[in-house]
């Protein structure tokens, strides 16, 4: 089990076996999937990056236009940085600490969101009444929403900004 | 919370989605993309080649720049204000997103609880207006965060 707490200014992630080189293969799965442009008709990619007018297809298409390709990079960047702070994609990883910083945990926030979003799009998680299947991708997802949950709460204890 | 290990014991046996190879062997990494990389049908009409007339980010086109003007005395733009809306989904947590809005729109703790928990509920809260443009860029600062927002116009 994961365990986080507050050092000064910065959250120590501390993973057990295992847990850092689970979150580092998707993260860089995710980081890989974000980089290809093709995959950009992707269902997650598109459920990662919706039309911002529901009701109008061309301004739709016209802000996708200028901002989808560098929010991909932005993405892929965040997922591949999980991916470099954890070091490693081995299911053989041993117990790790992982130190962050303010932007680097904010970096984790939206990191994580993302990874649970592509996994929601694969799993069929479509709904508030959805519920992740009790299979191992069904406990990656929540493992990864514990994980966001408890970064959330530490950095939003006392002394963060 | 499922034990790590036993979820990458699982992981390493089940076959994890339609479409994708069973995983046989426990390999030195994390067996190929579990669902992830699973992706859906390749296709070479993506964005790439509007990317070499793309000018900015963020802004809209010339015609944005006209409705958005606020020196045009017949439409003044505070009538009209854009919206940014932020919507439910199933994947983001409660106390992530009232992260987002505290951090990111600086409401405080109450505030932000009080519209996490309007989409929550009603499944959607407007969380600013303003001119179009300032619009686009919040909407697009949440899909950063991974939420559901879009812009929205009043009336």
């Amino acid at each position: 089990m994961t365990r986080m707490h507050r050092d000064g200014d910065q959250i120590v992630v501390e993973f057990d076996e295992a847990e850092a080189g689970v979150l580092g293969s998707v993260a860089r799965q995710l980081s890989v999937l974000l980089a290809d442009a093709a995959a950009l008709d992707d269902p997650a990619v598109t459920r990662l990056m919706p039309d911002a007018y529901p009701d109008d297809a061309e301004a739709s298409a016209e802000f996708r236009r200028f901002t989808r390709e560098d929010m991909a990079s932005r993405k892929a960047a965040t997922a591949a940085a999980i991916a470099d702070a954890v070091g490693t994609e081995s299911v053989d990883s041993e117990p790790m600490t992982v130190r962050l910083d303010g932007a680097a945990a904010d970096r984790w926030l939206r990191g994580l969101a993302d990874l649970r979003i592509t996994l929601a799009s694969r799993l069929g998680i479509e709904h508030d009444d959805d519920e992740a299947p009790d299979d191992a991708t069904g406990a990656l997802y929540h493992w990864l929403g514990e994980l966001q949950w408890a970064l959330v709460e530490t950095m939003d204890a006392e002394g963060t900004g | 919370m499922v034990g790590v290990a036993q979820l990458v014991e699982h992981w390493l046996v089940v076959p994890v989605a339609a479409g994708s190879s069973p995983v046989i062997h426990p390999m030195e990494t994390v067996p190929a993309p579990p669902l992830i990389g699973a992706g859906g049908p390749v296709s070479s009409s993506g964005l790439s080649s509007d990317s070499d007339v793309r000018l900015r980010t963020g802004a809209g086109g010339a015609d944005t720049d006209v409705r958005e003007r606020p020196d045009t005395i017949e439409q003044p733009t505070f009538d009209t204000p854009w919206l940014t809306i932020v919507w439910n989904d199933p994947v983001n947590l409660m106390n992530y997103v009232t992260h987002v809005f505290r951090t990111y729109f600086g409401f405080t703790r109450a505030e932000a609880e009080k519209l996490m928990l309007q989409v929550h509920h009603e499944g959607k809260a407007v969380v600013a207006s303003g001119n179009r443009e300032e619009m686009e860029r919040h909407v697009e600062a949440m899909h950063d965060y991974g939420l559901w927002a879009t812009v929205g116009h009043d009336g």
